[in-house]
Formats: structure tokens, sequence, C-alpha cells
């Protein structure tokens, strides 16, 4: 029997409450993740039926090689940055990506990658 | 539960991760900026963010905190043959809102600083910012309509830049010329720094 036939569900995308999404988990994960972090699928995004969408949306968008930027996923997920961290954090907790941060400070200042990056941009 | 944390084997092969902050004042053309250059069409990502009003410490000071909702752009550049993909963080033009870059401080290779000459003041506080944390960065004087009335010179004084060695590149946000130029120009001062900091030690 339909509970709510007064409130009919819009046919239009809503905004997914996050509680929804990180399966009623509301305090920061254990996994800390920024927007600079690279985000990679560990497992193939049909491979998990039952994930939630919003989940296998995430995995299929950063299939391996590569991954996505946490700023990107969350731009194009339309999902704002907290609790985008939020989310993901959840999917790294359950194994289902792998995260990696940016070059740290002492591998920036390396000269041989600041000339490797100078010449393959001059190329661009 | 499987993998608490799941970090990638370091030597993935994949490309590794560099950021590149673009600042400067609000409507100065970073968002044009991040989109001359990068691979992907133009990306905003937002935050939303609790800035207290006057009155916080009443009872009712719950509403009388407003919620703003701050942008930024994002772009990214593949450089496979060196091995890395290019970040490029458009920051939000209000200082107030430069907390939220520490974590991208943190490992950035620099800044690019966009400027309009018409209202250098709006730039102060970017410079200021990356002075202060020693960020290495570069000037971009976006040009308008293809104009500019200054000179690199008198930009770079008008700005007082605390190193005088700081470059100060006449550029058309909408050029990809234009804008790889100002991103080698900034590789040119990281590794002018790099060859003079002698190397660390390993371990």
């Amino acid at each position: 029997m339909p509970q709510d036939e007064s409130q009919p569900q819009p046919a239009s995308r809503r905004r997914t409450r996050l509680y929804a999404l990180t399966d009623g988990r509301t305090a920061a994960a254990h996994t800390v993740l920024t927007m600079d972090t690279t985000i990679t699928a560990a497992v193939a995004g049909d491979a998990h039926g039952a994930l939630p969408t919003e989940w296998q949306e995430i995995l299929v968008m950063c299939a391996p090689p590569g991954g996505r930027a946490v700023a990107e996923i969350a731009a194009r997920m339309n999902i704002r940055l907290t609790p985008m961290t939020l989310l993901l954090g959840e999917l790294a907790e359950r194994g289902l990506i792998t995260h990696r941060p940016p070059l740290a400070a002492s591998d920036t200042t390396d000269v041989n990658l600041l000339m490797r990056i100078r010449d393959n941009l001059a190329r661009i | 539960m499987p993998g608490y944390d799941t970090p990638a084997p370091p030597d993935s092969g994949e490309p590794d991760p560099v950021k590149i902050l673009v600042a400067g004042g609000f409507g100065v053309g970073k968002t044009t900026l991040v989109e001359t250059i990068s691979e992907i069409e133009p990306l905003r990502t937002e935050e939303r963010l609790t800035a207290a009003g006057v009155g916080v410490d009443d009872l009712a000071g719950i509403e009388s905190k407003t919620l703003t909702t701050v942008a930024m752009d994002f772009g990214r550049i593949t450089l496979t043959d060196a091995g890395v993909v290019l970040y490029l963080f458009g920051t939000p033009g209000q200082e107030r809102f430069w907390f939220m870059w520490d974590d991208l401080l943190n490992g950035a290779l620099g800044a690019i600083v966009l400027v309009d000459t018409r209202r250098l003041d709006r730039s102060f506080p970017a410079v200021d910012f990356f002075e202060s944390r020693g960020l290495p960065f570069v000037v971009g004087a976006n040009c308008f309509h293809g104009e500019q009335p200054y000179t690199a010179e008198e930009i770079a004084a008008a700005l007082h830049l605390r190193d005088p060695g700081t470059p100060v590149l006449m550029l058309d946000a909408r050029s990809r010329t234009d804008v790889r130029a100002s991103l080698l120009a900034l590789l040119d001062v990281l590794i002018d720094r790099a060859e003079q900091t002698p190397t660390a030690v390993p371990g």
C-alpha cells in the first residue's frame, strides 16, 4: 500500500540525503581524504549490483588506471566537498576504492621531476 | 570489514598527482584560465561554509549564522611522459575563504596569481598569502580586450613583490599559448629554486 500518495516522488534527480549514501554513518571515517586525493576503483562498478547507484557511479568514474581527484568526483556528482569526502571515506573503508595523496613537498622539489614536467608541458 | 585503509601501491605506474593553484581577485579570469589549459571541460567543486554572523553568543545564535556556498574551479593536464597529472585548483576569490586552501598548499608545486591592472588591489591578498606561506608563484596580468596599459615592471612595483625576481607575465587567459607560457615560467622558477637548494639527505 502506498504510504505517501500525497507526496509523490519528484521525477527529477534529487539531492540524496547524506545518511542514505553513507549507510547511516555521520562521523568522519578513519580514512582522511582531501579534495586533492586521487581515488581509484578497486572493484568494477557493475560487479556489485546491490550497491547504491551513487556508489556504482563513483566506481565507474574512477575505473583504473588513472582514477579521479576528489574535487572532480564531487563536481561531477553534484555533491559538495564535505559530504563527498565522507561518502568516499565509507567506500575506502569497505575496500571498494583505493586512494593516493598528491606528491609530497619533498618530491616536488626534485629537479629531475620538475624538468620532466617542464619538457612535457612545452609539448602540449 | 576488509581493508580499513587501502592506499594504492606506490609503484602502480599511474601518473602522480601534482597540484598547481590559480589565485587572484574576484572576476580576474581564474575560471577562464583553468578552462583554457585543462584537458577536461570546466568543473566547479562546491563547498558549503558556515559564516558566523553578529550576535552568535545569544541563544538564538544558530539563526544568525549564514550558510555560504563557495565554488572552486578544477581542471587537469595529464603529462604522460613526465608521469604526472597536474591538478589545477582555482581558488575562491574572497580571501576569507582561504582557510580552505591549507590542504592544497601542502605539497603544491606553486601558483599563478592573476591580476587585473584596473583593480590591482584585489590581488594584493593573494600575493601576501603566498609570500607569507613561501609558495613560489608567478604573476599573470590578464589583458582584457588584448590591452595592457602598464609594463611588467610597473605592475611588479605596484604589487610590492617581496622577491623582485618573481616573473610578471602579460597574458590573455583565453590563449592556450599564453597560459602554457605562464605555467612554464612557474616551472622555471621552481627549477631555479630546486637547483639552489641542496638536496635533502635521503632517509
